[in-house]
């Protein structure tokens, strides 16, 4: 495998400009949110604007993550911690990363106002490999914070969580766009043989 | 000799348990066989993962995927086997799915209302579990598959109804790829591709479903229908969308098509997917109560 970039929270901005678009990227320490959409983005960002922070998001990881929480005495376990769609994630992130996260993690990518975002505070998306859930939950160490376990808002401990790839990176790159657009271009080509059958 | 309502919430739950804590084999091979001829480094590095991943949910007892999906149960049932007491197979199966719950292995999801997407109770739902009921001519016995449709895989579906043209090569490819970007990487590519040809509404849209449960390797037997499943594989693996949309020779792991006679002068298309790791389960309930677990 390529060389794996191991990355502490709190994550400097230094630290992920240095990622570049296909990097491999292990995650280790304890400001890892869940925050598996725009709804639950929404309570989190509301708390921010009434002052009273659920959490910190300076150098913090936000994870799209529908995760299965159990509860147990004294806590809560985390069962299942695998990645949902980042799209459903696009309207609130620009904020999220101007409020200081530096990484958004999901699977999929995301947007064009993301990607703006990520250049010009200083952020990446990594990808994790989507239905991968019982490999990443052995990254998980413990529930730090329970928000709200119906919507699985919290704050996790991680360790060597991944590896994920640098999907989208701070220098304007997004790999899954990059991706697509080839794609197009290859269905364009396909799709002329016909084209080309018709007319000879 | 009837076959008893206890059996049935038990295999229920135990083929639910299955399908979400493994792949399938032909699934597995498939993956196995994407790995050692991708040319992607970052495509490969994933499909380790996903293979990791089946290892690892074996070692830890663990699921494959945090989506444990709306439950789809698929019954061939055989018209000489009886049912003990008043033959709910929907009941039986509903309380199968409430015990993954209430017991151990202690697996739990919550399917929302469309109207207004309030939750609802653990596994319960408004008209579900969706059973499909099948019958068996002459056969003694129960053939049960557990299919769960995560969100994902659920999402990218189409049915196009009037399509004044015969279903030819070019026309199928188009559909095909158009839906396929409409889909992007956000369904957990390797894809599982069904199509469905001909019918009405819900037939075509269940010949495209079903069609994404077939066997890999498994070719249509019509040897038209076969080799259009090779050319459009072949499209959609030239896009080189690749593992989870990062680029790769492999988008899908299968086109499967199933076709139906229709209507005059116009062709019904369905489309469907699957995400890579194809969950399902099966098993066999014989009359005298046995139980064999496997493809049927």
């Amino acid at each position: 495998m390529e060389n794996i970039v191991d990355i502490k929270t709190p994550i400097s901005e230094e630290d992920v400009r240095k990622l570049k678009a296909g990097d491999f990227v292990r995650l280790t320490g304890e400001k890892v949110y869940i925050v598996a959409n725009s709804n639950v983005a929404g309570i989190l960002l509301d708390s921010i604007d009434k002052g009273q922070p659920i959490f910190d998001l300076k150098g913090s990881v936000i994870y799209h993550c529908p995760c299965g929480l159990e509860k147990l005495d004294g806590g809560y376990r985390v069962r299942w911690v695998g990645a949902t769609t980042s799209m459903m994630s696009e309207p609130v992130t620009p904020r999220l990363i101007e409020l200081g996260a530096r990484v958004i993690m999901g699977k999929g990518g995301m947007g064009k106002a993301t990607l703006q975002a990520m250049q010009h505070y200083g952020a990446v998306y990594l990808a994790t490999v989507g239905a991968t859930s019982s490999l990443l939950v052995r990254g998980v160490s413990k529930v730090l914070k329970m928000v709200h376990p119906d919507i699985w808002l919290c704050q996790l401990e991680v360790s060597n969580f991944g590896p994920a790839i640098v999907g989208m990176d701070a220098h304007g790159r997004n790999l899954f766009d990059e991706v697509m657009e080839a794609a197009r271009q290859k269905a364009s080509e396909i799709m002329a043989q016909w084209g080309q059958v018709g007319k000879s | 000799m009837a076959i008893s309502t206890e059996i049935l919430v038990n295999v229920s739950a135990r083929l639910y348990e299955i399908a979400c804590k493994t792949v399938p084999a032909d699934v597995q091979n498939a993956l196995k066989e994407a790995y050692n001829h991708e040319s992607s480094c970052l495509a490969r590095e994933q499909l380790k993962q996903m293979l990791e991943n089946i290892s690892v949910a074996k070692e830890d007892d663990n699921i494959i995927c945090q989506d444990l999906g709306l439950p789809h149960f698929f019954v061939k049932y055989g018209t000489r086997v009886q049912l003990e007491g008043d033959g709910d197979l929907r009941s039986a199966v509903s309380k199968g799915l409430k015990k993954l719950y209430e017991e151990p292995p202690h697996l739990w999801t919550r399917h929302v209302n469309p109207l207004n997407w309030a939750p609802g109770p653990n596994w319960e739902g408004i008209g579900t579990p969706f059973v499909y009921v099948d019958l068996l001519p002459g056969a003694d016995y129960i053939q049960l598959t557990a299919f769960p449709k995560g969100t994902g895989s659920s999402m990218w579906g189409k049915v196009t109804l009037y399509e004044p043209k015969h279903a030819t090569l070019e026309h199928v490819t188009k559909f095909v790829l158009d839906c396929l970007f409409d889909a992007g990487p956000r369904a957990c590519p390797p894809y599982i591709i069904g199509v469905g040809i001909g019918g009405t509404l819900d037939s075509v849209a269940h010949l495209a479903k079903t069609a994404t449960m077939r066997p890999l390797g498994k070719k249509h037997p019509n040897p038209d229908i076969a080799r259009m499943e090779t050319q459009i594989l072949g499209s959609v693996n030239k896009t080189g969308i690749g593992v989870m949309g990062l680029g790769g020779d492999i988008t899908a792991l299968a086109v499967n098509i199933d076709y139906a006679s229709t209507h005059s002068y116009r062709t019904p298309l369905a489309f469907e997917l699957n995400c890579w790791p194809g969950r399902q389960a099966s098993a066999t309930i014989y009359s005298d109560g046995s139980v064999k677990y496997g493809v049927g």
